[in-house]
């Protein structure tokens, strides 16, 4: 259960980064 | 004839290759009309920039065109990149200051959110899809039959289908694959055809062009048109190919990328390991009570150090090597490889005795330069000054000699009393061989092919005195390598179980045969240019197993704990979580399955498949990149000071790739097992939770009949 959680989150983590890139990129668009 | 015939015969897949090949042409001609302008000027820049180039150098002046700086000819223009680098400037500045505004962030969450509603459409289509096949298999699953491996009407149909269609397609391309990897030629044709495409010709040019121009120039402010010039040319690949392909190229690179670090940290994990191996004394002992991995970690310990052995041999090799640099040592290789062949040469004894015979030759011969390899000693000298002695090239050679046999030795250098299989490579081209010792990158197909297994240990090779065959011819054997006992408290015993023996006893004894001398001397046989070349690595339950005498000599390592099997590739934890999720619904659903039907429906066959694919990729990456940390403590033998704790790490590509078998004495039980003609079927049951007189007397306890004898006592 606990390495399920961790698994989890660190899904989670990279669900953020992908977002956060994705902002870089539709600024650069934006432009 | 008719194989010659079918040898002639032309294949049709050529022509396939061929029209491949046209296409190929046809599409640099009609999509990339570019490519072949910018080649020639990249030439043209090529050639202005060496002319540039050498008449500064040479002081000719400056007065040379300079071409390199020029934007390609053709109306490319590129809308993300400004032009100059002031414009560049101004655009960098503004984006940061629309990177950090309101308005621009609640556009990008808007955009966001219609990105989210396009995906829950299609999340919604596939959700009921899922829900209809969900329900139609459950409705399967409630049925009941016996049709033994009956396939259903739709798995018939599925089966027929996909006979004709899929399995041939995908036979002719694995086929075809083979075919171009056979025939490298196209190979080579098409991935130049599509460089010169993709402008990769042009960008190498370039780079020399403006290297050439840059070093005499130190032209500073045209490397962004440089940049500039670069990304113009790579427009060609990055407009052709699509996005979805290059979220599959960047996936695949991914994969590449994480699998790669995967094996740096495992290969960080096995240096480690060396590193605690080596900080082990000569003879060491692994303890731990059952099923704590003792037999799988000397296993492994005993695989690095026979590759560490190795090692060290090469490395004295090298320094002995460079004590007289100019020492034609093939030619010494060459005579050992041949008395090795002629079986003149088989242990470090013989080579010495091999190299003392040269000497004597040598002085026969009137030291001619002939019969010391052809060395050149008039020229080069004959001794070597160390700054702490100096040594003569003979006792050089000597040690060089026995090093080389060490080196060279193609079979195991593990001795041990169960088996271990090595598949270290000695790869020779009739030089100077090389050891393939990779753990972590072999083929697990190919494995029989390189595989050779540890040697027989033969216990009276280690007995300095009494042995148990007489005359036997194995005596002598043991010189250097590496001895691996398992469970050698059985084999040895300890003071309290040899009471009984007596040192004087007529028979070979644990206390006459004088192995404890031998483990005490044992580095004196295996000694070469100061090292010794041999580590005696064993294991027992308990320490005090074995004797006093022999555990003293030994430092003591104590499996302590050991951790689950973590995965030293990163980035796996969506992987894990769908493996989890689908694996847990699989074998709950395929448990009711089995015990309701016993025919094949296409659901089960599909998801079956499916789930074996996941398996085989989950199981797959584990068993390449998976590790397991033992908790370890370290103690002296005499177990009076104080205990050190460590770790070392079970890399199961290494350890668990068909090494050893866990059960490595089981042979013997089974011999035992099928001496009995009766199994735990036909053995008697209580006859109710209580044990009554007589099904106690039947377990022959020595406990029970102390009981039952002291009943019968009392009643006289």
């Amino acid at each position: 259960m606990k390495k399920t959680v961790r698994h989890l989150l660190k899904v989670l983590l990279y669900v953020v980064i992908a977002v956060v890139i994705g902002y870089f990129i539709f600024t650069g668009k934006r432009l | 004839m008719s194989k010659s015939k079918s040898n002639i015969r032309f294949d049709y897949r050529h022509i396939i290759c061929i029209g491949i090949t046209l296409f190929f042409v046809a599409l640099s001609v009609l999509l990339f009309p570019t490519a072949f302008l910018r080649v020639g000027e990249s030439l043209r820049d090529l050639i202005n920039s060496v002319r540039y180039y050498f008449n500064v150098i040479l002081c000719f002046g400056r007065d040379v065109p300079i071409t390199v700086n020029n934007l390609p000819s053709g109306k490319i223009t590129l809308p993300f990149i400004p032009l100059t680098f002031s414009e560049f400037k101004v655009v960098w500045r503004n984006y940061w200051k629309l990177w950090a505004s309101k308005n621009n962030l609640l556009n990008y969450l808007k955009a966001l959110g219609v990105f989210f509603v396009k995906a829950s459409h299609v999340i919604l289509i596939l959700a009921v899809l899922f829900i209809v096949l969900t329900v139609l298999f459950k409705l399967q699953l409630k049925s009941e039959n016996n049709d033994y491996d009956k396939d259903s009407k739709a798995l018939k149909v599925f089966k027929n289908f996909t006979r004709v269609t899929y399995i041939p397609v995908k036979k002719w391309l694995i086929g075809f694959v083979e075919f171009v990897k056979g025939h490298k030629a196209y190979k080579i044709i098409w991935a130049v055809i599509w460089l010169y495409n993709f402008n990769a010709f042009t960008i190498a040019i370039e780079a020399i062009a403006f290297i050439l121009y840059f070093c005499v120039s130190f032209d500073v402010v045209n490397i962004y048109r440089q940049v500039y010039k670069l990304f113009i040319d790579l427009s060609n690949v990055t407009n052709f190919v699509p996005l979805w392909a290059w979220i599959l190229i960047g996936l695949i690179v991914f994969d590449k990328m994480r699998k790669r670090v995967a094996l740096k940290r495992l290969n960080h994990l096995e240096r480690k390991n060396r590193g605690f191996i080596n900080a082990r004394p000569i003879v060491f002992m692994v303890c731990g009570t059952m099923g704590k991995k003792k037999t799988t970690a000397i296993t492994d310990m005993a695989l690095s150090q026979e590759v560490m052995l190795r090692d060290k041999a090469f490395e004295k090799i090298l320094e002995n090597d460079l004590k007289f640099p100019f020492f034609p040592w093939i030619n010494l290789e060459n005579e050992i490889k041949r008395s090795m062949e002629y079986h003149e040469i088989y242990n470090l004894a013989t080579v010495r005795q091999f190299v003392r015979k040269k000497y004597e030759r040598w002085c026969k011969s009137n030291y001619s330069i002939v019969k010391l390899f052809n060395y050149d000693y008039i020229r080069y000298g004959l001794s070597y000054d160390d700054k702490l002695k100096v040594v003569s090239v003979w006792e050089v050679i000597e040690n060089y000699a026995q090093l080389y046999f060490i080196y060279t030795i193609q079979s195991s250098l593990l001795i041990s009393n169960y088996s271990v299989r090595v598949d270290n490579v000695l790869i020779d081209l009739g030089n100077f061989p090389m050891w393939n010792t990779g753990f972590f990158s072999r083929d697990s197909r190919l494995l029989e092919s390189y595989s050779r297994h540890a040697h027989i240990l033969d216990f009276d090779a280690l007995r300095l005195g009494r042995k148990v065959v007489e005359n036997n011819e194995k005596a002598n054997s043991f010189d250097f390598g590496v001895v691996l006992i398992t469970e050698v408290g059985k084999e040895r015993c300890n003071n309290l179980e040899l009471s009984e023996k007596k040192k004087s006893s007529d028979t070979t004894n644990q206390k006459n045969d004088l192995f404890n001398s031998w483990l005490k001397m044992v580095r004196h046989s295996a000694t070469v240019d100061n090292f010794p070349f041999v580590r005696v690595i064993t294991d027992e339950q308990r320490p005090e197993s074995w004797g006093a005498d022999a555990r003293d000599l030994c430092e003591i390592v104590r499996i302590e704990e050991s951790d689950d099997t973590t995965l030293a590739m990163p980035f796996f934890s969506f992987g894990e979580l769908l493996y989890g999720w689908l694996f847990g619904k699989f074998s709950s659903v395929y448990s009711q399955y089995r015990f309701k039907r016993s025919d094949n429906v296409l659901s089960m066959y599909i998801i079956k498949k499916l789930t074996a694919i996941l398996q085989d990729y989950y199981t797959g990456i584990y068993n390449r990149f998976g590790f397991c940390r033992l908790h370890v403590s370290v103690e002296s033998g005499t177990q009076d000071g104080k205990k050190e704790n460590n770790y070392y790490y079970l890399i199961s590509k290494k350890i668990y790739s068909r090494r050893f078998s866990t059960d490595c004495f089981s042979d013997f039980f089974a011999e035992k097992a099928l001496r009995s003609s009766i199994g735990i079927n036909d053995l008697r049951e209580y006859y109710t939770e209580k044990a009554t007189f007589e099904e106690l007397s039947e377990q022959n306890s020595y406990f029970i009949s102390d009981l039952l004898n002291g009943l019968k006592n009392g009643k006289k």
